[in-house]
């Protein structure tokens, strides 16, 4: 005697197998109605980690091409401002060889120092380039322009006898007050030539000025005239370059990939050189403290000076250019591993289209199948034959 | 022996194969009810004694209708229906879960957190600019709305459980009252002998299996007929009567030690707490005490973490408004739903320290000594560059020789230029070039750098892959914030997929033994045709019986 087969046994297979035939038909259908072999994390949780961290670490890179891509458009920026500054170089060195030519006499130094003061203004304005309204050589103080030139004022009381001529004299510009000394106002220092006045005196005669220390000495035949001021005191006034007094050093980077933080910013002390070396500025200077009081010495001494400002800020630029090649050879690194990342993810995303629709054509027809087999076997009965 | 003895002897015949087709008729009307066990007809022969044969037949006896059934399948059907309830519900919660997380997608958290840290990066590139401020505000909103809406969600949905809970006791308590009034009904009518409540029992049983689906169930037959059922020591269903079961108010202690307060079972009467092993019952309360639980405490977990390290790195930072020690996070508020900005953030978005910084001032004492009246100064940057941005007023200089504070002014022994650290002695009466003196000052160490320095903003994005979680053995962190919320949306799969193949295990055990019982105990219809043919050829040949008879007496009576 074999097994009893019950209908209701029957139907509860015939049930149960086209339900799991339907239920694996309805996941390839799932799978390839949203393009996505992952619909949830139980379809196949390690690939869901995975992928999880794959779309953690694209949108890192994303953000790290958005920082070089940033980056390098300040690089830019600051390789035309070096640039522009090279050409200045050149020409204030042109001036400077022209300028020793002891063959000149002081007008014609006096046209070379009108050219030089120009050219001095220019270098400041581009040592206060700014890119998106920040100024670049600020290091991170970018709201404050690195260099400013002020007109300074000065009221000296002094009174000129035997002990105090030949006493160099410091320089305060009267015009501002700073908070943060004790005195409250300022020394002047990095004066430039050719600016300077007091009133009813002559430079050279009556005084002299050390324009990169910011001292006046008056000599003694300056006495006789300051007697007959009466004590009011000298009015003093003059330009000067003052660099701005907050720490201007700061470094300014971008992360261009996972732990690698790239320097972006090159600061004033880069460029141009700190405070306690020789400046372009000191250059400047003396070149223009050479030609405006004809002195061909000055003059000639100032091309070193230049030359060693050159070499600054050419290095400068070089390794500005230097910063340029690491964005963009991070860019293209970034660039492949997003590509090959999101090849992965899709790999483990997306569905593989051609297998998929075989293996649901597969599915179908064991579906249609089943329900073939069920539709004619469930009809048996023998009430047909009766 | 007559030959009306005969014609008796045909009635009861035709009696019995009208009882067969009876029986056969209910089985063919029954086949598609559930719980329905086919019905048998048992006959014997009926006979007397006679004096001169011994015994002689007299027809046919219905000795009992009995129901085919195996009822220890049944048993083992029990059992195994009481984990698939169990694991249908956790399976079911678990769904839920994984819909909650929506991943992989991108609306989830997992792209929230990825945009928390994108907008840090950004105010790296831009510190100065209040547009990638409010970006860091707004994404840090859109994650940590994501977060609360996450935890609540899961609160809800945990909360529903209990609910459902109750729900399910109702249930419980429908079905024992129903079985033990049907356990009386089975006992009073086989008090007769050869009586069989067969429909009776179909129900019952069909009865104490819904009921195993909701707990575990332990149902033993007693001679009465009647059944007992138990679950978790406690008897819900006793001869001639049912317990009722109420849910209540309990703690309870998860397995990291903390408590927890929830619903538990006890017998209404006598208030007997007790706990089930299986059942739907069982999987709502463990995905109300343990599987939702621990996702939410994964998400606090997460949102504390990132209150703690973002706020460590944020407060030494500067702000716009140049101030530090500003916390980015509510520092009270360290839960997945209530983790917020601080007000100062809320309120200004200038507040959030972009800039690096470090202590505000640094006490310095510089042995140095008096200069040469010409050069009357001491830059203090040229000891140590960092020596600038002196602390207005923090400076005192004593003398070695003789101990003696100078005093600072314009008209006493010196002044000082804070910003660029130099001091310029006057008073020369006082002290001599080369006399010794310390300087004693404070200076901002790392002070405001300026609206351009963007790199603690960096040091904050950075924390995107740094281990902060995920403690190991030796108490270090294993895991970023993100690797930890992967590898936890890993595990939820993975926990679902376990239960998801015990689940199909179970269903295809449960088809077995059902298939089993049903092959015994289900109505085969061609058996049936069969049954009914055999039947009406029994009353057919029974009633020729007593046509025959019939026949003969009246060829008798003719005589």
């Amino acid at each position: 005697m074999t097994e009893r087969v019950t209908f209701t046994q029957m139907s509860t297979h015939v049930q149960q197998h086209i339900f799991d035939n339907y239920d694996k038909l309805d996941k390839y259908q799932q799978q390839l109605s949203s393009g996505r072999r992952i619909n949830r994390p139980s379809d196949d949780p390690v690939s869901v980690a995975t992928a999880l961290q794959i779309r953690t670490n694209l949108g890192q890179l994303t953000q790290y091409t958005r920082n070089i891509d940033d980056g390098l458009s300040y690089l830019a920026t600051l390789d035309s401002t070096f640039q522009s500054g090279n050409d200045l170089f050149q020409h204030l060195r042109e001036k400077a060889i022209q300028g020793g030519n002891d063959t000149l006499n002081a007008s014609n130094r006096m046209d070379i120092w009108q050219e030089v003061r120009v050219v001095f203004d220019q270098m400041v304005s581009l040592a206060n380039t700014t890119f998106k309204g920040e100024y670049v050589f600020s290091g991170t103080r970018t709201q404050n322009a690195p260099y400013e030139i002020r007109d300074g004022q000065d009221l000296i009381s002094t009174q000129l006898d035997a002990t105090t001529v030949g006493t160099p004299i410091r320089l305060e510009d009267l015009n501002i007050t700073d908070a943060g000394t004790s005195s409250g106002i300022p020394q002047a220092s990095d004066i430039l030539p050719g600016t300077l006045k007091v009133n009813g005196f002559t430079e050279g005669t009556d005084f002299t000025v050390d324009y990169h220390n910011g001292t006046i000495t008056f000599l003694a035949p300056a006495t006789n005239a300051l007697a007959a001021a009466g004590g009011a005191g000298m009015e003093v006034t003059y330009n000067w370059l003052r660099r701005n007094e907050l720490d201007i050093d700061g470094k300014v980077s971008r992360e261009v990939a996972e732990n690698t933080v790239a320097r972006l910013n090159t600061t004033a002390s880069d460029a141009y050189g700190a405070p306690n070396e020789t400046t372009t500025w000191d250059g400047m200077i003396t070149l223009m403290e050479g030609l405006y009081l004809n002195k061909g010495d000055t003059v000639r001494g100032s091309v070193s000076e230049l030359d060693l400002a050159l070499d600054r800020h050419l290095a400068a630029q070089a390794t500005n250019g230097a910063r340029t090649n690491q964005f963009d050879s991070s860019k293209e690194r970034n660039a492949n591993s997003s590509l090959s990342l999101t090849d992965l993810q899709s790999q483990i995303e997306d569905v593989d289209f051609a297998e998929t629709i075989t293996k649901m054509q597969m599915q179908q027809a064991i579906y249609e199948a089943s329900l073939q087999v069920s539709a004619r076997s469930i009809q048996q009965s023998l009430l047909n034959f009766l | 022996m007559s030959l009306f003895s005969a014609l008796n002897l045909a009635t009861r015949g035709l009696f019995a194969s009208q009882t067969g087709i009876d029986v056969t008729g209910q089985n063919i009307s029954n086949a598609n009810t559930e719980g329905y066990s086919r019905k048998k007809v048992n006959f014997s022969p009926d006979s007397r004694l006679d004096g001169e044969f011994g015994e002689i037949g007299i027809g046919v006896e219905v000795a009992s209708i009995e129901r085919v059934r195996n009822t220890f399948l049944d048993k083992q059907i029990y059992e195994q229906l009481g984990d698939m309830g169990r694991q249908e519900q956790l399976d079911a919660t678990l769904s839920r879960v994984e819909d909650l997380f929506k991943e992989p997608n991108d609306a989830s958290l997992n792209d929230k957190l990825g945009q928390f840290y994108d907008a840090w990066q950004d105010l790296a590139n831009n510190p100065q600019e209040l547009s990638a401020r409010e970006s860091v505000k707004a994404a840090t909103i859109d994650m940590t709305t994501t977060f609360h809406a996450l935890a609540s969600e899961l609160s809800d949905y945990r909360l529903q459980m209990d609910e459902l809970l109750q729900k399910q006791v109702e249930q419980i308590n429908d079905l024992t009252s129903r079985i033990s009034s049907l356990n009386v009904e089975i006992a009073s009518a086989e008090g007769q002998p050869g009586y069989n409540a067969n429909d009776t029992r179909d129900q019952r049983d069909q009865m104490v299996r819904e009921l195993s689906k909701l707990v575990d169930v332990s149902a033993i037959e007693m001679p009465t007929g009647q059944v007992t059922v138990s679950t978790g020591g406690v008897l819900l269903v006793g001869p001639g009567s049912a317990t009722r079961i109420e849910t209540y108010g309990t703690t309870g202690t998860r397995p990291d030690g903390s408590p927890y307060t929830t619903l538990g079972l006890r017998l209404s009467d006598g208030k007997k707490p007790f706990t089930v092993k299986g059942g739907i019952v069982r999987g709502i309360m463990d995905s109300k005490d343990i599987v939702i639980p621990e996702f939410e405490s994964k998400l606090d977990q997460m949102a504390a973490n990132l209150v703690q390290e973002v706020n460590a790195k944020h407060a030494p930072g500067y702000t716009l408004n140049q101030t530090t020690g500003v916390l980015f996070f509510d520092p009270t508020q360290t839960t997945a739903l209530h983790f917020r900005l601080s007000d100062a953030i809320m309120q200004d978005s200038k507040n959030i320290a972009a800039a690096t910084g470090g202590q505000a001032s640094v006490l310095q004492s510089v042995p140095e000594s008096i200069p040469d009246p010409a050069t009357p100064q001491v830059d203090l940057k040229l000891t140590d560059p960092n020596y600038r941005s002196i602390v207005s007023g923090s400076m005192q200089i004593f003398l070695d020789s003789t101990g003696e504070t100078l005093r600072e002014g314009a008209d006493a022994d010196y002044v000082v230029d804070y910003k660029r650290g130099v001091v310029t002695f006057l008073n020369y009466a006082k002290y001599a070039d080369g006399d010794g003196i310390s300087i004693d000052f404070k200076y901002e160490a790392n002070g405001f750098p300026g609206a351009g320095d963007g790199s603690n903003a960096l040091n904050i994005a950075k924390l995107r892959q740094s281990a902060t979680m995920a403690l190991d053995s030796s108490g270090n962190p294993t895991q970023s914030v993100n690797d930890f919320y992967s590898s936890f949306i890993g595990a939820l799969g993975i926990q679902r997929n376990q239960i998801k193949s015990a689940l199909d295990n179970k269903n295809f055990i449960i088809a077995q033994l059902d298939g089993e019982q049903s092959s015994l105990a289900g109505v085969s219809l061609d058996e049936e045709m069969v049954n009914l043919i055999k039947f009406q050829h029994s009353y057919q040949a029974s009633a020729r019986l007593i046509s025959t008879v019939n026949q003969m007496l009246d060829v008798l009576m003719n005589i």
